[in-house]
């Protein structure tokens, strides 16, 4: 007998595309701690913990649970066996009441009826039982992160569970509401539940957890009680290295203001404001960075940018002209590298070749009278695959072939050639490998030498400070702000702005121009 | 990417195999019931009588018996062409809509009022021969656009379901067209609702006129390489195409959606509104129907069989076309009711469209292919480290 | 202006809301299938096929066993198979649900047409064959009041059931555990997932539900609105319930009201035959009227987006 609730011995996970998710992990959590699992994006800790909650099935090896081996591993089984699961993404239907999300799938029934008063009254006594206090019966549409997240939270607890997996639970909380959550996350351990914390920052770690394994590649890389180590230590096995990204780049020389965007509010579909009456511009032969947690109106910002948005209020000019949409911005000379590459920046049934003109199939090049040359086209896809190591079976695959990475590159290889003079690069590399991470921050430097303007958007802090000439800092659709000289600057710094902590005033941030 | 393709055609050969397995059991079925004599004379009664609804069913457009000796049915096969004209139009206009992922099923509303507009054209301005035909052509064309483009419109502009709205209009193109067929276009002299004859000159030629062999087919597949073209091979195409597989990254691209949509939904509308006044031209010189002919309907399936690409659609009209002209004839000869086709249609095109329908199959080809895919991968992960 | 007035007479006479409520009764009962099937995220398009196959289905069984009460099983299992097909196709083999409702609709069209020429010879309208209705009902005590009696007795019994049914579908999906988990089904299958709910379970249900709806409403027209089965006798219901089930939104009282809407203009369009208008035109009416519903509704929607956010910005 051992006093750990869970055991994953020698976990194999090998998709079906050739990727190796997980190599032969071995995971354990001791009963009553909290538990950090470390590793960069792409490290394989959601595909570890997926497994755990039954979502997906190991290629290879055991779990145990309690200290006996479980078979026929599914959702279903981990949630009866007394494993939550709170996902970075919340699993919560927007138009249905706090109470209607908790109880969903295990219903109080009276009759026919779903007994919602003894729904009711059981949640609430749970709600007081872990301090975790939420509206039952607002719809979760209406109510805030913080909240939702507590309301994942009981969900897991209602169901009995023992262990309960947090995936980055912090990533779009207010630095209150992280306390907030610390507190109840004590009152649960004292109380007997196991937490596996999901997340990749240091500080935290330190601050919560009690035990930690960390993943690099898909692998174990370390496992070690917190009080042994520094923030450095873990740092270290992380990355494998004390990376200092150090690019090299000459002195900023910035030109004419490539992009003036003027008193910029923006309201989004669900009637919250995302950007609150924001004015900065953006320089070539600069690279602009926005610093901010998920959540704080970056992505809208990119969204109005880019023309992907309408401009509800305030103004923006493109080297000194309106205009209101992404066509029309593209030819006067933008580029966009979005986020959400599978969503937005590739169209995975096209081919590769296809995929690649998409910006420019009406240009001379690659037209002549709305027909399109599909010999330039088949060139340009294997000029690009050679320059940009994209590496694919033929330029004829459909994206949906590729990986990730690839995918990424894809992207970048097409919004760096347009011939741009302004580029918006959101979340450039984030979970595609170092190598081709490195890679296009090198392309962002040289474009900025090439006299373009840049406007990186990162959550990756070190890259943030790496690349850009200077960097804005959003919090809550405002500017709360600026740094110029980015040698004076470290990632704690940016975080104490990124969280609210701090905020500068309006001289200290000074001229956005 | 060859196996992928290759599984999808021996899956559609394999769906409608299973069709024509359950036809023929159907069919047994209902004979073996009408059968009261001896349990094994019944069924080998049955069975006969089954076989030769079959053989009807599968040869007749092609050969049929006279006095016991089978010989080229040239009736029959100049009616399987013909018949599949309309609905390889069709077919063609449902495939380039679809490909925008734009449910607009609204070909029979846009060919029914195509036709009626076309009327006017043939009867009363009569003209110089090729010319009058084309001018039908192109007034059907016309009106099936502008009928095309109410739901256009509408999804266009204020994101109403295309669905719905061109099902709607369906049903007022019937009703609308047969009351202007009835106020302005009828023929007095005849007995029931059909229009005046069209004019001489708005005919199309024939290339057997006994039987009126008329050159729709020719026009027919024409329209699908065409639009084959149109589609693989130029912008706008690449547009449709683009819009059709992901939305977001079009309009990410700086390709206007929206106006993409409305497009393509009013080409296919125009494709769509030739349908119907190329058969009437070509064979019955006058419009008559009473109701939509169906052809609309046909095109999703002719679409759905061909995988939304126009030149595969000439294949899947004929065959289209071929089960329902042996259908009518096995219905002529035999006791067997034509209206068998619609059961056998509806299986093959559940079956046509069931992804995991074989999809265990289809898995393992892929997987070999991704296998080589997947070592490829392996060895770049590799070279990372 | 006598005509005028004569027609007037008929637009608002009693006679002309009984008309109305009889025309809503398919209508309305295939909307809620469609309201049921629509939440739970797998929307239902082969109501018209359902409809009629169960249509024809209730005729045959009752020429053939004289029975109501098995006529009545019969077409609700009917109604059920159907949706079960579609269930199976598109929830299990992935087939897209749209094109599966249009292998379904033309197979009720063609398959129904075969099996009674099959049965009687007759391949227009199963007429020769002796076949029951389901009675009307004359309430009680409701019936001598003057005006209402007229207007609330004296229906047929599935209008009744199709009325009743606006609160039942109700009850089912705001009230209890399945509608908890259609909602949440159709409006975010990754969190109903989550919490071990069975996506493909809970569209299936949904799918039967409409299913058994829709057949109700093709019961009333074989064997209420006429007494025998006509080739493709629903005529574009099952598509109409599709626009009453949008502009209703999610609520089955707005369904409710929708489908109303298209069953008091199509008995409109009935009583303006009267003034000569030619019935082609009255009878696109319906149609039209629902085309500019939909539009409306569709532009007040964006208007609303629209006027949520400037009232902020204010």
């Amino acid at each position: 007998m051992s006093d750990n609730i869970i055991e994953m011995i020698n976990i194999w996970k090998i998709y079906s595309n050739g990727f190796i998710a997980n190599r032969g992990i071995n995971f354990s959590v001791k009963t009553g701690e909290i538990h950090g699992l470390l590793g960069e994006n792409g490290a394989g800790k959601s595909t570890l913990m997926n497994i755990l909650f039954g979502f997906e099935k190991a290629t290879e090896g055991k779990i145990i649970y309690k200290n006996s081996e479980v078979h026929n591993y599914n959702a279903d089984r981990a949630i009866n066996m007394g494993i939550g699961m709170v996902h970075q993404h919340f699993m919560l239907v927007p138009s249905l009441t706090v109470v209607e999300n908790i109880i969903l799938g295990i219903e109080p029934r009276k009759g026919f009826s779903t007994d919602i008063t003894k729904a009711e009254k059981f949640v609430s006594e749970e709600m007081k039982k872990y301090g975790l206090p939420v509206p039952l019966d607002e719809k979760i549409k209406n109510i805030t992160v913080g909240m939702r997240q507590r309301v994942e939270i009981l969900k897991t607890l209602v169901r009995g569970a023992d262990l309960i997996i947090l995936d980055e639970p912090t990533a779009v909380l207010t630095p209150q509401e992280t306390s907030e959550l610390f507190t109840a996350l004590r009152t649960l351990t004292e109380k007997g539940k196991t937490i596996i914390f999901i997340t990749h920052k240091l500080g935290e770690i330190k601050e919560i957890a009690d035990r930690i394994t960390v993943l690099r590649k898909g692998a174990v890389v370390g496992n070690a009680q917190v009080n042994d180590l520094t923030e450095k230590d873990i740092s270290k096995m992380m990355i494998g290295r004390d990376v200092e990204l150090k690019i090299k780049k000459n002195p900023v020389k910035a030109g004419e203001k490539i992009m003036e965007i003027k008193n910029l509010s923006f309201t989004g579909n669900d009637g919250i404001k995302k950007i609150k009456n924001i004015s900065f511009s953006i320089r070539e032969g600069e690279i602009t960075g926005i610093a901010g947690i998920e959540g704080n109106g970056q992505t809208e910002l990119v969204s109005v940018i880019t023309g992907m948005s309408a401009i509800q209020s305030g103004e923006i000019k493109f080297m000194d002209k309106n205009y209101d949409n992404t066509e029309k911005l593209r030819k006067a000379g933008m580029s966009y590298i979005p986020a959400d590459r599978m969503e937005i920046g590739v169209s995975e049934n096209n081919s590769l070749e296809e995929n690649l003109i998409s910006d420019r199939f009406k240009t001379k090049e690659f037209s002549k009278f709305g027909i399109l040359s599909y010999k330039t086209i088949k060139n340009n896809a294997l000029d690009k695959i050679k320059k940009f190591d994209i590496r694919t079976d033929s330029y004829k695959s459909p994206v949906k072939m590729l990986s990730g990475g690839n995918i990424q590159k894809a992207v970048v290889a097409r919004e760096f050639t347009s011939g741009a003079k302004f580029i918006v690069a959101d979340q450039p590399t984030r979970g595609i490998d170092i190598a081709a991470a490195d890679f296009i921050r090198r392309l962002l430097v040289k474009e900025r030498e090439k006299k373009v303007g840049v406007l990186l958007v990162s959550a990756d802090l070190t890259e943030l400070i790496e690349v850009s000439d200077r960097i804005i800092v959003m919090y809550k659709g405002e500017i709360t702000a600026k740094f110029d000289d980015l040698k004076k600057v470290d990632e704690s710094v940016l975080g104490e702005y990124m969280l609210g902590i701090k905020r500068m005033n309006t001289e200290e941030i000074g001229d956005l121009e | 990417m060859k196996n992928a393709k290759k599984f999808e055609i021996y899956r559609t050969v394999f769906a409608v195999f299973i069709a024509l397995l359950l036809g023929y059991i159907i069919i047994f079925m209902t004979n073996f019931s009408k059968e009261n004599t001896d349990f094994l004379i019944g069924l080998k009664n049955a069975f006969d009588k089954t076989n030769t609804a079959f053989r009807y069913f599968l040869t007749s457009p092609l050969i049929i018996e006279r006095k016991g000796i089978p010989e080229f049915n040239i009736r029959g096969f100049i009616q399987w062409i013909n018949e599949s004209v309309p609905i390889i139009i069709t077919g063609i206009a449902v495939s380039v809509v679809f490909t925008a992922k734009q449910f607009n099923i609204g070909a029979e509303g846009q060919l029914f009022i195509g036709a009626v507009a076309a009327s006017f054209t043939a009867v009363y301005f009569p003209g110089i021969p090729v010319i009058h035909s084309v001018m039908v052509i192109l007034t059907a064309a016309l009106s099936g656009a502008v009928w095309a483009s109410v739901p256009a419109v509408m999804k266009s502009k204020l994101n109403a379901s295309e669905l719905v709205t061109s099902l709607m209009m369906n049903y007022v193109a019937v009703f609308t067209g047969l009351f202007i067929i009835k106020t302005f276009l009828r023929d007095p002299s005849a007995g029931q609702l059909v229009s005046l004859p069209y004019a001489e000159t708005a005919g199309l030629w024939f290339l057997n006129s006994r039987f009126k062999w008329h050159i729709g087919i020719i026009i027919a597949i024409f329209m699908a390489i065409l639009f084959w073209f149109i589609m693989k091979k130029t912008t706008w195409g690449y547009s449709v195409r683009v819009v059709g597989n992901n939305e977001k990254f079009a309009g990410y691209s700086g390709i206007n959606t929206s106006k993409t949509i409305f497009n393509v939904q009013v080409v296919s509308g125009a494709i769509a509104g030739t349908a119907g006044i190329i058969e009437l031209m070509g064979y019955h010189g006058r419009f008559l129907w009473l109701n939509g002919p169906g052809y609309g309907w046909d095109g999703i399936i002719i679409a759905t069989l061909a995988g939304n690409n126009p030149i595969f659609v000439p294949f899947a009209g004929l065959f289209l076309s071929y089960i329902r002209v042996g259908a009518k004839t096995m219905g002529r000869y035999t006791d067997t009711p034509p209206e068998i086709v619609s059961i056998l249609q509806a299986v093959i095109i559940l079956l046509v469209t069931a992804e995991a329908f074989l999809a265990k199959i289809k898995e393992k080809s892929v997987i070999k292919e991704a296998g080589k895919f997947g070592k490829n991968i392996e060895k770049a992960g590799e070279s990372n480290e | 202006m006598n005509q005028m007035n004569n027609t007037l007479n008929g637009i608002f006479s009693w006679d002309f809301i009984s008309a109305g409520i009889r025309v809503t009764t398919p209508v309305l009962l295939a909307a809620l299938g469609a309201l049921v099937a629509d939440l739970a995220g797998t929307p239902n398009i082969a109501l018209e096929g359902i409809m009629l196959f169960s249509a024809f289905v209730g005729v045959i069984t009752s020429a053939f066993t004289g029975s109501l009460f098995i006529a009545f099983i019969a077409g609700i299992l009917t109604g059920a198979v159907m949706a079960a097909i579609l269930a199976y196709f598109s929830l299990k083999l992935k087939t897209d649900i749209i094109m599966a409702a249009i292998a379904i609709n033309i197979f009720s069209s063609g398959g129904t047409i075969f099996a009674l020429s099959v049965l009687t010879g007759d391949k227009g309208s199963s007429a020769s064959l002796k076949s029951y209705v389901f009675p009307s009902v004359t309430i009680p005590i409701i019936d001598k009041i003057p005006v209402l009696g007229d207007i609330l007795s004296g229906h047929h019994i599935i209008t009744y059931i199709a009325f009743i049914m606006i609160f039942v579908v109700h009850y089912i999906l705001y009230k209890t555990p399945l509608g908890l988990r259609i909602r949440s089904v159709g409006e975010s299958p990754k969190a109903a997932k989550s919490v071990g709910i069975s996506v493909m379970k809970t569209q299936f249900t949904a799918l039967i539900i409409s299913g058994v709806l829709a057949s109700l409403g093709g019961l009333f027209l074989s064997m209420g609105y006429v007494s025998w089965f006509a080739k493709d006798m629903t005529a574009g219901r099952g598509f109409i319930a599709l626009a009453a089930q949008a502009l209703g939104g999610s609520s089955a009282y707005g369904v409710a009201l929708g489908s109303v809407l298209f069953g008091f203009s199509e008995a409109a369009s009935y009583s303006l035959q009267f003034m000569n208008i030619p019935y082609e035109i009255t009878q696109s009416i319906p149609f039209l009227i629902t085309v500019a519903a939909l539009a409306f509704y569709a532009w007040k929607k964006i208007n609303y987006i629209k006027k949520i956010k400037n009232n902020i910005r204010k």
